[in-house]
C-alpha cells in the first residue's frame, strides 16, 4: 500500500506527469491519454475517501495533523528570512472539493471529444488547469496555493481564447484582467500577513500557523491591518466567486467558452473563490469576518447576487447565459452563508459549492448538446424538443430542477440550510438578518421562474419542424450526464452520508475561531 | 602621485585581458582567414575567449573571498577597479550573457556578412566597459569605461547599413548618449572641484563634511544624468525605444539586459557610498528620488508600450519598465538585501529577455519586419517556438510558476519589509497594466489566423531557447538558493 503520506501529491501531480506524455503521444491516441489520466486522477482521489470515513465531528485523532488529514510537508525556500514549504493537505472542505474537481474534470474530458482543431494544445492545457485547481483546493501554505491560484490563469486565458466563441478574445482578456487585479490585491494581503506574523520567531505562511492565536498581532492594537487585509483578500475571492459587482466577466467567459470550459470554470473554478474565504478569510482573521460591518456589507452583497443574478437570468434569450446568470444566482447562496457566521449557514455554503459544483457542469453541457446539434443557443427559436429528443429531455428535467432547487435533489439543501442559517443569525442582530433571509427566499421563487419558463420554452410545446432530425443524446454524452444526475439525486436525498459527514468537523471548527458575539 | 600598478593586479583582472586578447584575435584572424569562413571561425574565437574568461573568473572567487576577509576592499591600477566577489560575478554573467547573444547574432545573420569582425569587436569591446562601469569609484574610470560601454553600441544599432531607421535610431542614440554623457562629465568635473578627489569616497565625505549647496545638488544630479541614461530611467528613457527598433534584435536583446544591469551595479554601489557617508535628510531626500524615479519609470513605459505595433519598440518599453522595478531595489537604502534582489532579477531578467528577443529576431529575418502582424498565427506555424514564447511573456509579466514571478516576489518583500508600500503599489499596478502589451503580442500568437509561413530556425536556436525557458522553470522552484546566493554575494561585498 503507497504510503499515504504522497498521495495528495500524486493526485495533484498526476495531471502534469499527464500533460508531459501528451507532448509526446501521437495524435491518434490523444484525447484517450487525457481520459485515462483524468480518470487515473479520480481513482487516485477516490483513495482518500477511507480515510475520512467516520469522522464527522473529529478533526482530531492519529491522523490529524492540526485538523488536516494527509498532509504532505516539503521544505522549499528556507533562506533569508523566506520560511515557505511545500505543504498540501486535505480536511473537510478541502476533501470534497477536490473529489469534486477529479470528477468533473474527468466528466469535461469526457465532453471535450468534440473539439477538433489543436486538440494537442487543448488537453495538455487541460491538464495543466487540473492541477492548478487540485492544488489551491490542497495548499496549506500562502504562498503555495498563490501559485497553485495563479496557475489557472493561464490554461484558461488560451483555453477560452483559442476555442471559444466569436467574442472569445474579448471574454478571455476580461476574465485574465480580472482575476490577476484580484489576485494582486491578495498578494498584498499576503505580504502583510507574512511579515506581521510571528512564529516561534520566524515569519510564516502556513495556514495553520496563521489561525494559531497569537501568530498575529492582536485585533485590538491591529485592527487595521486586520480589515484591510480581510478587505483585500475578500476582493481577491470576490472575484472569483464572483461577488456583485465585479461579476461581470461571468457570462462573457461562461458564454463565449466552449462547453467543457463552462463546465469547469462553473463547477470548480467559482468554488475556488468560496474555498478560499473559508481556507483564509475566516480562520486567518476570525475578528475581521466577526465585525459588524462585514458581515453585512457579505449579506447584502450575497442577497444583491441572489435576486440580481435572478432577474438577470430571467431576461436572458442565450440559453447558455441564463445558466450563467444562474450560477451568479447560486453562488450567492455560498456568500450568504458564510458571511453571516452560523453553522448552518457555514454547512448550506459547503454543501452548495459541491451541489452547484455537479448542477452547473450539468446545465453548462446540458446546453452544450443541444448547440452542438443546431449551432445556435437562442431560446426563443428552440422549442418541443421534448418530441424529438426524449431521453436528452428526460436528463434535462434532473438537471434543471437540480439547478432550481427542488426538494429531493441537490440544489435544495444547500439553499435551505443557508436560509436556516442567516434566519438564526446573530451577528446582524434579529430584524435584519430575518429581511436578507425573507428577500433571498424570494430568490428561489425567481430561480423556479426562469429556470421552469425556460424548461417550458426549450423542451415542451409542440415540436418544431427545423428540429425534426436532430438526433438524440449519444452513448458518449449519456456516460457525462449521468453520473452527474445520479450525483444530484444521491446528494439531494441523502446529504448527511455525501456531503456533511465529511466538511461537518472542520466547519464546527472554522466557527469556533470566530469571536462569538 | 602616481602609483604603479604591481603585476599580481594584472592576474587579478585576467579575465578581461583574455577579453581584449579576443578582440586582437578576431581582428587579426579576419585578415588571414577567407571571408566564407569568418561566421565560424571568428564566432568560435569569440566563443573560446569568453569560456576562457568564464572560467579564469570562477576561478578567481576564492581569491575575492581570501582578499576581502583580509582587507575592506581591494583596489587595482591606482584606485580605479575594485576587486570583489561582485566584479567577479559580473564577469561571469555578462560572458555567460554575451554567449547567448553571439550564438543568436549568429543565426540572425547572413553567412557572407563582411561585418561580422567588426559586430563582434564591438560586443565584446562593450562587454569590457560594462565589466568596468560596475566594478568602479574612480569617477574619472567611470567616466571612461562609460564611454566604453557606450561607443560600441551606438556602433552596434547602427549596424543594418542600408535600412534608413537604422541610421535614425542609431543617430537618436548617439546625440542623446552624448549630451547625457556631457552632462556627466560635468557632472564629474564639479564633484572633483568640490572634493580634490575623483574617489567617489572621497568625494562623498568630503560632500557630507560641506553641508548642503546647490553645486553640490547640481554635481549629484548631473552625475545621476549620466548613470539614468544607461539604465534608462525615464526622463532619460527616449534613446531606447528608437534604437531598439532599430537594431537587430540581438542587439536589442544584449542592450536591454547588460548595459542596465551594469549602470544598476554601478549605481548602487553609488548609492552605498553615498549613503554611508550622508546625514539622515539627505539620505532620506536620496530614497525620496528613487522611489519616484522608479515609480514614474515603470508608469510611463507600461502605460506607452500598449501603443506599439513594432514588437522591438514594445520590448524596449518593456525593458525600460523592468528597469523600473530593479531601480525600486536602490530605493532600499542601507540595507544589501535591496541589491541583492536586483542582482536576483538581472539573472532571470536575462533569461527572460534573452529568450524574448530570440524569438522576435527569428520571427524577423523570416518575414522581413517585426510588427504585431508578424506574429500573427505563429501558433501553428510554429507551435514549439510560440510555446517558449509564451513562458517568457507570462514570465515577464510575472505570474508563477515562472522565475519572473519569483524576483518579483523578492523585490515586494525586501519593499515591504522597508515600509516602502508605495512602491509594492506601484510595482502591483504596474504588473496590471503590462498584463495588456505582453498579451497582445500572445493574442497575435494564438488567437489570429495564420498568413505567413512557419519561421525556420537552426537546431541551436532552439537549444538556447529551450534552455532559457527551461531555466525560468528550475529557478522558480529554486529561487531560495539563487535568492540566499545573492544575498551573501552582496554582503560579503557591500555589507
Amino acid at each position: 500500500m503507497m504510503n499515504s503520506t504522497w498521495l495528495l501529491t500524486w493526485i495533484i501531480f498526476l495531471p502534469l506527469i499527464g500533460m508531459g506524455v501528451l507532448l509526446v503521444v501521437p495524435k491518434k491516441i490523444i484525447r484517450e491519454t487525457a481520459l485515462t489520466f483524468t480518470l487515473a486522477t479520480f481513482i487516485l482521489s477516490l483513495l482518500m475517501i477511507p480515510h475520512f470515513q467516520g469522522s464527522s465531528l473529529q478533526i482530531s485523532g492519529k491522523d490529524y495533523q492540526d485538523g488536516f488529514k494527509l498532509v504532505n510537508v516539503v521544505p522549499w525556500i528556507h533562506s533569508s528570512g523566506f520560511n515557505i514549504d511545500y505543504r498540501v493537505g486535505v480536511d473537510g472542505i478541502g476533501f470534497p472539493l477536490v473529489l469534486l474537481t477529479t470528477l468533473i474534470c474527468f466528466l469535461s474530458c469526457l465532453a471535450s471529444w468534440n473539439i477538433s482543431k489543436g486538440i494537442r494544445g487543448y488537453f495538455i492545457l487541460f491538464l495543466l488547469l487540473e492541477t492548478g485547481m487540485i492544488g489551491v483546493f490542497t495548499a496549506l501554505d500562502f504562498f503555495l496555493f498563490y501559485v497553485f491560484w495563479e496557475l489557472t490563469l493561464l490554461p484558461m486565458y488560451f483555453l477560452i481564447g483559442i476555442w471559444g466563441g466569436p467574442r472569445k478574445e474579448y471574454a478571455a482578456i476580461k476574465f485574465f484582467l480580472y482575476t490577476l487585479l484580484g489576485s494582486v490585491l491578495m498578494l498584498i494581503a499576503m505580504l502583510w500577513l507574512y511579515f506581521a506574523s510571528n512564529y516561534n520567531g520566524e515569519h510564516t505562511f502556513s495556514f495553520i500557523h496563521l489561525s494559531m492565536p497569537g501568530v498575529l498581532p492582536s485585533y485590538a492594537s491591529h485592527q487595521t491591518m486586520w480589515i484591510v487585509c480581510f478587505a483585500l483578500l475578500y476582493v481577491g475571492f470576490a472575484v472569483k466567486i464572483p461577488v456583485f459587482p465585479f461579476h461581470t466577466w461571468l457570462p462573457d467567459a461562461h458564454v463565449e467558452a466552449p462547453t467543457p470550459i463552462s463546465m469547469i470554470l462553473a463547477g470548480l473554478l467559482l468554488k475556488m473563490g468560496g474555498y478560499g474565504l473559508l481556507r483564509v478569510s475566516y480562520p486567518v482573521l476570525p475578528h475581521a469576518g466577526a465585525a459588524h460591518v462585514v458581515a453585512w456589507v457579505l449579506g447584502i452583497l450575497g442577497v444583491i447576487n441572489i435576486i440580481y443574478g435572478a432577474l438577470c437570468a430571467m431576461a436572458q434569450t442565450d440559453f447558455k447565459k441564463l445558466v450563467a446568470y444562474s450560477s451568479i444566482s447560486h453562488m450567492g447562496f455560498v456568500l450568504l452563508g458564510i458571511g453571516l457566521l452560523t453553522e448552518a449557514g457555514f454547512q448550506g455554503a459547503m454543501f452548495q459549492m459541491i451541489a452547484h459544483g455537479i448542477t452547473s457542469a450539468a446545465m453548462f453541457f446540458l446546453v452544450g448538446v443541444i448547440y452542438d446539434r443546431v449551432h445556435h443557443r437562442d431560446i426563443t427559436r428552440l422549442g418541443g424538443l421534448a418530441g424529438q429528443m426524449p431521453i436528452y429531455t428526460g436528463l434535462s428535467i434532473v438537471g434543471f430542477f437540480a439547478g432550481m432547487g427542488l426538494p429531493g435533489l441537490a440544489g435544495f439543501i444547500g439553499e435551505i440550510y443557508v436560509l436556516l442559517g442567516s434566519w438564526q443569525a446573530v451577528v446582524l442582530g434579529p430584524m435584519g438578518a430575518r429581511v436578507l433571509t425573507v428577500i433571498s427566499a424570494s430568490g428561489m421563487i425567481l430561480t423556479a421562474g426562469y429556470i421552469l419558463w425556460a424548461i417550458q420554452r426549450v423542451y415542451l410545446g409542440p415540436p418544431k419542424p427545423e428540429y425534426a432530425n436532430t438526433p438524440d443524446i449519444t452513448l458518449r454524452e449519456i456516460c457525462v450526464m449521468a453520473p452527474m444526475a445520479v450525483l444530484s439525486i444521491a446528494l439531494g436525498v441523502l446529504p448527511w452520508q455525501t456531503v456533511f459527514t465529511f466538511a461537518n468537523g472542520t466547519l464546527v471548527h472554522v466557527l469556533k475561531l470566530l469571536p462569538s458575539g | 602621485m602616481i602609483e604603479v600598478p604591481k603585476i599580481y593586479e594584472l592576474y587579478q583582472i585576467w579575465p578581461v585581458m583574455i577579453l581584449i586578447v579576443t578582440i586582437a584575435l578576431i581582428l587579426g584572424s579576419s585578415l588571414s582567414v577567407e571571408r566564407k569562413m569568418w561566421k565560424y571561425f571568428l564566432t568560435a574565437i569569440a566563443a573560446v575567449g569568453l569560456s576562457f574568461a568564464i572560467c579564469t573568473a570562477g576561478r578567481l572567487m576564492p581569491v575575492a573571498l581570501a582578499i576581502k576577509l583580509s582587507r575592506p576592499q581591494e583596489l587595482l591600477f591606482g584606485k580605479s577597479i575594485i576587486f570583489d566577489q561582485l566584479f567577479l560575478f559580473m564577469v561571469i554573467f555578462l560572458c555567460v550573457f554575451l554567449f547567448g547573444v553571439i550564438i543568436l547574432s549568429a543565426v540572425l545573420w547572413s553567412r557572407s556578412s563582411w561585418e561580422w569582425p567588426v559586430f563582434l569587436c564591438s560586443l565584446v569591446g562593450s562587454l569590457i566597459g560594462m565589466i568596468f562601469l560596475c566594478s568602479t569609484r574612480h569617477l574619472l574610470f567611470f567616466a571612461i569605461a562609460f564611454e566604453l560601454a557606450s561607443m560600441p553600441s551606438y556602433v552596434l544599432v547602427g549596424f543594418r547599413r542600408f535600412n534608413t531607421k537604422s541610421a535614425e535610431g542609431s543617430a537618436k542614440y548617439v546625440i542623446f548618449g552624448a549630451v547625457c554623457s556631457a552632462i556627466m562629465l560635468y557632472g564629474i568635473s564639479l564633484l572633483y572641484g568640490l572634493s580634490g578627489s575623483f574617489d567617489f569616497s572621497t568625494i562623498s565625505f568630503a560632500l557630507a563634511a560641506g553641508g548642503v549647496g546647490v553645486t553640490k545638488i547640481v554635481a549629484l544630479v548631473c552625475l545621476l544624468v549620466g548613470i539614468a541614461f544607461k539604465i534608462s530611467l525615464v526622463p532619460m528613457h527616449f534613446w531606447c525605444p528608437d534604437a531598439f527598433e532599430a537594431a537587430g534584435a540581438d542587439v536589442a536583446g544584449w542592450l536591454s539586459v547588460a548595459s542596465k544591469s551594469a549602470a544598476l551595479i554601478a549605481l548602487a554601489r553609488f548609492v552605498q557610498i553615498l549613503h554611508l557617508s550622508g546625514t539622515a535628510e539627505f539620505n532620506h531626500s536620496l530614497m525620496l528620488t528613487f522611489t519616484v524615479l522608479a515609480i514614474l519609470t515603470m508608469t510611463v513605459a507600461n502605460l506607452s508600450a500598449y501603443w506599439q505595433t513594432s514588437v522591438k519598440r514594445l520590448m524596449a518599453y518593456s525593458s525600460i519598465a523592468h528597469a523600473g522595478y530593479m531601480v525600486c531595489g536602490i530605493a532600499v537604502l542601507g540595507d544589501v538585501m535591496g541589491v541583492a534582489a536586483i542582482v536576483s532579477y538581472v539573472v532571470v531578467y536575462m533569461l527572460m529577455n534573452l529568450g524574448a528577443f530570440a524569438v522576435v529576431g527569428l520571427v524577423e529575418r523570416e518575414t522581413g519586419s517585426d510588427d504585431l502582424k508578424s506574429f500573427a498565427g505563429l501558433g501553428s506555424r510554429n507551435p514549439y517556438l510560440s510555446a517558449l514564447m509564451i513562458i517568457f511573456l507570462f514570465s515577464l509579466v510575472g505570474i508563477p510558476p515562472f522565475a519572473g514571478f519569483a524576483v518579483k516576489w523578492i523585490m515586494l518583500s525586501v519593499l515591504w519589509q522597508h515600509n516602502l508600500s508605495i512602491l509594492v503599489v506601484a510595482i502591483l499596478a504596474n504588473t496590471l497594466f503590462s498584463m495588456f502589451y505582453y498579451m497582445k503580442i500572445a493574442r497575435a500568437i494564438y488567437f489570429e489566423d495564420a498568413t505567413l509561413p512557419a519561421v525556420k530556425f537552426p537546431v541551436l536556436a532552439s537549444v538556447v531557447l529551450t534552455i532559457c525557458a527551461a531555466g525560468l522553470i528550475v529557478l522558480f522552484i529554486g529561487w531560495g538558493a539563487m535568492n540566499t546566493y545573492s544575498n551573501n554575494l552582496i554582503t560579503a561585498v557591500l555589507g
